[in-house]
């Protein structure tokens, strides 16, 4: 587009302007100079300094002669001696000025005239005393003056001569002074008119190029209203005030106005801008817009309805000739296909969302089956088996294995995707679940002919608070690759904390083959696995690092790695962990416990036949003694009817599922109400397993078990053995006490006991009286609550079975029950007061 | 008897008229103005000694001259006090100087500054021999409108006599 040429403003002609401009200025200041300069001199000539010189000369020639002819009258009797004298004095006035006035001083340097004034003065001085004595001598002396007088016209004629030459040179200086101004003056008007005709011819071009110019922009001016009125978006033109000047056939096309319609009315009633756009253009006012904007406008039709429109408008000119281009967009459009967009958006996340749930759903449903073929298959290998057929078994278990730990992966990751694994955070015991996980991989080690070594916290503070599982999960990953990828070499985990307060290092060092240094950056990405010779040498779904990573990073510590190729490779984690101090003591009789347990009495509800026979067979195998009951219904009836150690309950069960059975075996009040419950299920969600807790479950196994997950939970499970039955769980007492801090926790324990007296008391009227309270059943579930989270366990067993009792409505055994609470009420608070006390945090170390 | 009274009336007027205490020159004359009214001066002229000039209001200027060397205070009377004790209703006046010069004298042009009619130069009445008796003097230093030639060629020393023009 052609650029419209603003008339004389071009910058050649704006300098030529501006160059003329400052030599016409220049000139002016000369010639008012010189004017000045003349003026001064004609001043000067106007006041006179010279009277006329020449005539004062000529009079002293003349007053000698009048006093001449004076004494001759005298003498001759014709005239009288006053008139000599008077003669005498006319004359000498005249000397006297001749002599002392300033009007002669240029005359006074020749030395003709002021010899001749001299002579003359001298004259005069000589006859003063004839002049001024007595009538008689001046009378008598007539003769001698006059002759005297008569010597001395010879100088009055000098003096008149070279007065002549002195002023005929002063008044040719004047002249030629004279001259010299006017001709500067002349030459400066000359001047000045060539200036004037030289600004007229630059002015005739700028009119001339102006003319061009304006022709061009006429031309350009049309063009452009062509290419506005054929143009394919709305342009509105408006005015300074907002009042639209023109309106071409797209702006008809799109707000349904003819041209001549809108031509003079507001543009605002047009266009008003979004709501929540600021107010650029109001009625009646100009528009508020400096340069140029976008705006969202909503426009209107000529029919009346409104839509969404983008309004670039742009300011052109200033002042009384600013012009406000608008071009309007309709966008509806455009917002449709953005409404479009995001549905077709919201679709696709909703779908990716129903893929991650029916993944998570498929690896459970899987996981089912599979655990049932992982146990047979355990199973079969204790039978009399021939060798081939041992062989066969294992390649069997081993595929088993792999196949589930590809489930648990997939699960693993579609579950940190989700969001859904909640990072709970417990007091763990580094070195303790280090070790565990080492135990856990050590036939593996042993198997590839490697060596493990592990190195705890120099300092002895391995107590952190962390997710147990998570972390478990991450050195599980780890150590696994270490030993998949190392053959006859060594391992070795350390652990150390990089600062008294974290964060804390755990490295995994291994002597294996190692990962090239092209493939370390893409190690952590998913479904990764590297070279051909590697997956030969191990087989995964290369998720496990995947897993490890995002584990990680919602610990919000850092993963490195450093290998070389054939030589090993190191894992890093860096984790900024609360440090606790040195795990108590309390964790080390734990174990003891475990190792010394005695075989216990079991019941497994479980209506999966594999499953069970998996779970009996590893219980026999341990020593323990089992029994079976296949759904929730008979394993209620056992349970009331004997006492047993443990209970195993599978959560999924038709009719009446785990939680259920748990319910009623728990509060049924027999034989074995009061035995620990564990929950079986494939349920693995963090969610999940916080409910089963709150269903009354001990612990959770999840599918598959196997032994030494079987062997972990009978271990940590407060037995009710006689001699080791404690009626609160010191574990709990102690990590809360590590939660809260010794002494919020102490008291804490203290209110908690206070209160528990008291509604224990209102229990024991509740229990007599045929209808509770339903305050008081609220109280009771409450206190249920209070007791689990400060491990009074047993307390808490007995409410809940007070409280199903109370909901059926069976009174019958209240005096059992009520024997039973007071005596569970007192072991309790005996523990609490027998507690040593939480340990404080300076004696930790 | 009438006659003797007018000249009476006129004596009178003339004694109570400012500058008309003295009508006749007890010293030596030192400027007569002719041309005047017959009627009111005998013979139509007014002889003046250098006190009854004085007696018009004496004024002074202090100004150089360029006939003279150095700055000078002349004292003398104004021409217009002159002209209005006179009640001079002529347009022009001729000054005539003892040298023989003479030159016209627009009444109107004398003003309440200048010309003055010099009698004493530095406190010394001005001889003939010293451009005296009268010389008249106009402030040159005070202005460039003083220094013309017009203005010079007024400046009239050795004044004796002013001629009323009709």
């Amino acid at each position: 587009m052609t650029e419209i040429r603003k008339l004389g403003f071009l910058p050649l002609n704006r300098l030529r302007v501006a160059v003329a401009g400052i030599i016409l200025l220049a000139v002016a200041i000369s010639i008012a100079v010189l004017s000045v300069d003349v003026m001064r001199q004609i001043d000067k000539e106007s006041e006179s300094r010279t009277d006329n010189a020449q005539w004062a000369l000529s009079q002293l020639e003349l007053e000698l002669m009048q006093l001449i002819l004076a004494l001759d009258d005298a003498r001759n009797g014709a005239g009288s001696l006053d008139d000599v004298r008077l003669r005498y004095d006319v004359l000498f006035s005249r000397v006297a000025i001749l002599r002392d006035g300033k009007v002669f001083a240029g005359l006074r340097d020749q030395p003709g005239y002021t010899q001749s004034i001299a002579q003359i003065s001298d004259f005069m001085q000589a006859q003063l005393a004839l002049i001024d004595g007595p009538d008689q001598a001046l009378r008598t002396n007539l003769a001698a003056f006059s002759s005297d007088a008569r010597r001395i016209t010879e100088q009055t004629r000098s003096i008149a001569l070279s007065a002549v030459r002195v002023i005929a040179v002063a008044s040719d200086r004047k002249r030629a002074d004279i001259a010299r101004t006017l001709i500067l003056t002349g030459l400066m008007s000359a001047t000045l008119v060539a200036l004037l005709v030289g600004l007229l011819i630059l002015l005739m071009q700028l009119y001339r190029d102006n003319r061009r110019t304006a022709a061009e922009n006429l031309e350009t001016l049309s063009r452009l209203d062509k290419i506005v009125a054929t143009a394919m978006e709305a342009i509105i033109t408006s005015d300074s005030r907002g009042r639209i000047v023109d309106f071409n056939a797209a702006a008809c096309a799109t707000l349904g106005f003819s041209r001549d319609e809108v031509v003079g009315t507001d543009l605002a009633d047009l266009v008003t801008p979004s709501p929540d756009a600021t107010t650029h253009f109001l009625k009646g006012k100009p528009p508020e817009i400096r340069a140029s904007r976008r705006l969202r406008v909503v426009a209107r039709r000529k029919e009346g309805d409104d839509f969404p429109a983008e309004m670039a408008i742009s300011r052109t000119g200033d002042g009384d000739h600013t012009l406000f281009v608008a071009f309007l967009r309709d966008l509806s459009g455009q917002l449709a296909a953005e409404q479009a967009l995001t549905l077709a958006r919201d679709e696709a996340l909703a779908g990716e969302k129903a893929k991650a749930d029916l993944l998570v759903v498929m690896s459970h449903e899987i996981r089912t089956p599979l655990n049932g073929m992982i146990g047979t298959i355990e199973l079969l290998d204790t039978t009399d088996l021939q060798p081939h057929q041992r062989e066969y078994l294992r390649i069997m278990a081993a595929s088993g294995r792999l196949l589930m730990h590809h489930v648990n992966d997939v699960l693993d990751i579609a579950r940190l995707d989700s969001g859904r694994a909640p990072f709970t955070p417990t007091p763990i015991d580094l070195v303790a679940l280090v070790q565990e996980v080492m135990e856990n991989q050590g036939p593996a080690s042993q198997a590839n002919g490697n060596t493990m070594r592990f190195c705890g916290p120099t300092d002895g503070r391995s107590l952190v608070e962390c997710d147990g599982a998570q972390l478990r999960q991450i050195l599980l990953n780890l150590l696994g690759n270490a030993v998949k990828f190392t053959q006859n070499g060594h391992i070795a985990v350390e652990i150390r904390h990089l600062s008294d307060t974290g964060p804390t290092e755990i490295s995994i060092s291994d002597t294996g083959i190692g990962i090239p240094k092209a493939d370390l950056d893409r190690i952590f990405d998913d479904f990764v696995t590297l070279d051909v010779s590697y997956a030969r040498r191990a087989s995964g779904t290369g998720l496990g690092l995947g897993i490890v990573k995002r584990l990680v990073g919602r610990m919000d510590g850092n993963l490195t790695v450093e290998s070389e190729e054939g030589r090993g490779s190191t894992f890093r984690i860096h984790l900024p962990l609360p440090i606790l101090g040195v795990p108590p003591q309390i964790a080390e009789n734990h174990r003891r416990i475990t190792e010394n347990a005695s075989p216990l009495v079991v019941l497994v509800v479980e209506d999966n036949d594999f499953n069970r026979l998996i779970v009996r067979e590893m219980l026999l195998k341990e020593g323990h003694e089992v029994h079976e009951a296949h759904d929730g219904e008979e394993g209620i009836a056992m349970a009331a009817a004997q006492r047993f150690d443990l209970i195993l309950m599978d959560i999924s069960m038709p009719r009446i599922d785990g939680l259920q059975a748990a319910a009623a075996i728990q509060a049924g009040g027999g034989a074995s109400a009061h035995a620990p419950i564990a929950a079986m299920t494939a349920h693995a969600l963090a969610d999940e397993v916080a409910r089963f807790r709150a269903g009354g479950m001990a612990q959770v196994l999840v599918k598959p078990i196997t032994r030494d997950a079987l062997r972990t939970v009978l271990a940590g499970l407060p037995l009710l053995q006689p001699g080791q039955t404690g009626p609160i769980d010191r574990v709990i007492l102690m990590s809360l006490g590590q939660d809260l801090g010794a002494k919020r926790a102490g008291e804490l324990v203290k209110r908690f006991m206070a209160e528990t007296r008291d509604i224990v008391a209102r229990i024991a009227t509740g229990l007599v009286s045929a209808a509770p309270d339903q305050a008081l059943i609220r109280d009771l579930h409450r206190l249920q609550g209070s007791a689990a989270m400060f491990g009074a366990r047993a307390l808490q067993t007995h409410l809940a079975t007070i409280e199903t009792a109370w909901k059926l409505g069976s009174t019958q055994d209240a005096e059992t029950l009520l024997a039973d609470l007071q005596r569970v009420w007192h072991a309790t608070e005996h523990s609490f007061q027998e507690f040593e006390g939480f340990p404080q945090p300076s004696s930790l170390r | 008897m009438l006659k003797q009274m007018i000249l009476v009336c006129v004596a009178l007027i003339l004694l109570v008229t400012p500058g008309f205490g003295q009508t006749q020159p007890k010293g030596p004359v030192i400027l007569t103005v002719t041309g005047l009214d017959e009627a009111a001066f005998p013979g139509g002229q007014m002889a003046y000694d250098r006190e009854m000039l004085a007696a018009l209001g004496e004024a002074s200027i202090t100004t150089s001259s360029i006939w003279t060397e150095g700055t000078h205070v002349f004292d003398g009377v104004r021409l217009i006090d002159l002209i209005r004790a006179l009640k001079i209703d002529a347009p022009v006046l001729r000054l005539h100087a003892l040298n023989k010069y003479s030159v016209e004298f627009p009444v109107t042009e004398a003003t309440q500054v200048a010309p003055l009619l010099a009698f004493a130069m530095d406190g010394v009445p001005m001889s003939v021999r010293d451009k005296g008796p009268v010389w008249v003097i106009y402030p040159y230093d005070s202005s460039a409108a003083y220094r013309t030639d017009q203005i010079f060629s007024r400046s009239i020393w050795q004044l004796d006599r002013i001629e009323l023009l009709r």
